[in-house]
């Protein structure tokens, strides 16, 4: 799909709520306190329930509704990556390539700049960077939503690889330090299969 | 805080809902969605700037006993020892904004910092100003970093009652925001915490329970002497600057022991420095234990207006 409008980017979202529930056995795995699967059911709830004008729209209540209902850091950094992007998708009624990668790239920023975190934390900044370098790349052969988004998933994942050898200095894990070698980051992992889901959806033509 | 937190997430809103039953008219509970407790004051907010101030859902009487005539215009709380939730935060500020904008206050934590900051973001892109202001006077945290690093304690009193008087005044977003900044650099915090079968003093113990800086076995005076050589080491106080003392102490410590330390301390302080007050009460009572927390704010001409006489919050003066 070269560009989606804000029904398709709503089915997309949808779709990403979806896999992140299907995930939950494997994210409460690696992190029993996290149970993502709720926000998942949350967001799915919001997003059939209304509709939206503009990709703008559907994005500013996303990131509303992770805030509200997740709580905790995680919905605060969640939350910041459908929010902080919101000024590069104002006023349009579609988004392409170009648009998404815009958009992603202001949250990332944002998550960055909020969460204080550097690469080699063992965060969820350790699958955005990875992103957001894969979709720059792709960004200088094509304007295609869907092969830009599957680039950044591409490099989500191999962000998730990374963290597996990392140390925690932040956040919740940083209690257990050494403990978490061997185990990737949820974080980083919940973004993997958010950018995952939204690729699936959006590469199909 | 064990028996009594049965019920964990609904904690605050059984805590607020006791007070408004003890002093009916004085604060309406907000009907958030999000499992934690908002508290109004009955006092609306017109054409001036709302002051919200936010923390973790345990203790008093900051926070909420500072919302009220005066004080803080609402107090959004976490569940026990859980930061505010931002989208709590985001929808008070939402509903008490009169397109003055909105003071955002809290203690520099982590937890506290994430959510007003977001908060914060949420708030601009829908046309609200608000401005956050991270309290950060504990001189026991983050020693030998900046000072922006360092937690909030006790000095959080001090600040919201700054906020408060000069909403009041009809200063600007802006103009207020500038007087805490100011305020949060003039200002430093230490805790004393005191064994007192050995009668051995630590300073600098933390608030989540950090192994203090320094311990000795010493007496009142000298401890005195010492907390105060501590605190205006840190905020070096200018000559055309006059000090206001707080002492608050420990959940162990009594009325009167606050006021025995107050009196020690506050010789100490004149022998080299103008005071403008000194304020002893039970203000954020949180740390277990035998102690004190301290704070000195060492005041200017611009800051003093907004400092004078004294305001009756929940239990406390300041």
């Amino acid at each position: 799909m070269r560009f989606a409008d804000t029904t398709a980017l709503k089915i997309a979202m949808i779709e990403a709520s979806r896999a992140i529930i299907a995930a939950e056995p494997e994210l409460t795995r690696v992190d029993s306190v996290i149970g993502d699967g709720d926000h998942g059911i949350g967001l799915i709830e919001q997003l059939s329930e209304n509709n939206f004008s503009t990709p703008y729209d559907l994005f500013h209540a996303v990131g509303l509704c992770l805030v509200k209902s997740m709580g905790g850091s995680s919905g605060v950094l969640f939350g910041t990556l459908f929010i902080s992007g919101l000024e590069e998708i104002k006023d349009k009624d579609s988004l392409n390539g170009v648009d998404m990668a815009a958009f992603l790239s202001g949250g990332i920023q944002g998550v960055i700049r909020r969460g204080r975190a550097n690469p080699g934390d063992k965060t969820m900044v350790d699958a955005l960077l990875p992103a957001e370098s894969e979709m720059n790349s792709a960004l200088k052969s094509t304007d295609d939503l869907g092969q830009v988004l599957k680039a950044a998933h591409k490099g989500a994942l191999s962000g998730v690889e990374s963290t597996k050898n990392m140390v925690s200095r932040l956040g919740r894990s940083k209690n257990f330090r050494e403990q978490v070698i061997g185990w990737p980051d949820p974080g980083a992992m919940s973004v993997s299969i958010l950018l995952g889901g939204l690729a699936n959806s959006l590469s199909q033509d | 805080m064990h028996w009594f937190s049965e019920g964990r997430e609904f904690y605050a809103r059984k805590w607020f809902t006791g007070m408004l039953k003890a002093h009916p008219g004085r604060w309406e509970l907000f009907d958030s969605q999000i499992s934690s407790a908002t508290l109004f004051s009955s006092h609306k907010v017109t054409d001036r700037v709302a002051v919200i101030i936010s923390s973790g859902g345990s203790d008093g009487p900051w926070s909420p006993g500072f919302v009220g005539e005066n004080l803080a215009d609402a107090v959004v709380v976490g569940a026990p020892f859980t930061a505010p939730n931002a989208y709590a935060i985001y929808e008070a500020a939402k509903a008490l904004d009169t397109g003055r904008g909105v003071i955002l206050l809290y203690n520099n934590f982590m937890g506290d910092y994430l959510n007003n900051d977001m908060a914060e973001e949420l708030l601009r892109i829908e046309g609200h100003r608000a401005i956050q202001i991270p309290v950060h006077d504990d001189i026991g945290m983050a020693r030998g970093e900046s000072r922006e690093n360092r937690g909030g304690r006790s000095g959080i009193a001090i600040m919201t009652r700054i906020a408060a008087s000069a909403s009041r005044a009809g200063l600007s977003l802006d103009e207020i925001a500038n007087l805490l900044k100011k305020a949060n650099s003039r200002m430093a915090t230490i805790c004393v915490s005191i064994d007192t079968e050995n009668n051995i003093v630590t300073f600098g113990r933390g608030f989540s329970d950090e192994p203090g800086f320094k311990t000795g076995q010493m007496g009142m005076r000298e401890t005195a002497e010492e907390t105060i050589r501590l605190l205006t080491e840190d905020i070096s106080p200018k000559t055309d600057e006059k000090i206001l003392l707080m002492v608050n102490p420990l959940r162990l410590a009594g009325y009167d022991e606050a006021y025995v330390m107050g009196n020690y301390l506050y010789d100490s302080l004149s022998a080299n420095y103008n005071i403008l007050r000194m304020n002893v009460g039970a203000y954020i009572h949180i740390l277990d234990g035998y102690g004190f927390t301290i704070t000195l704010l060492s005041a200017d001409s611009e800051l003093r207006p907004y400092l004078e006489g004294v305001i009756n919050g929940d239990g406390f003066s300041i």
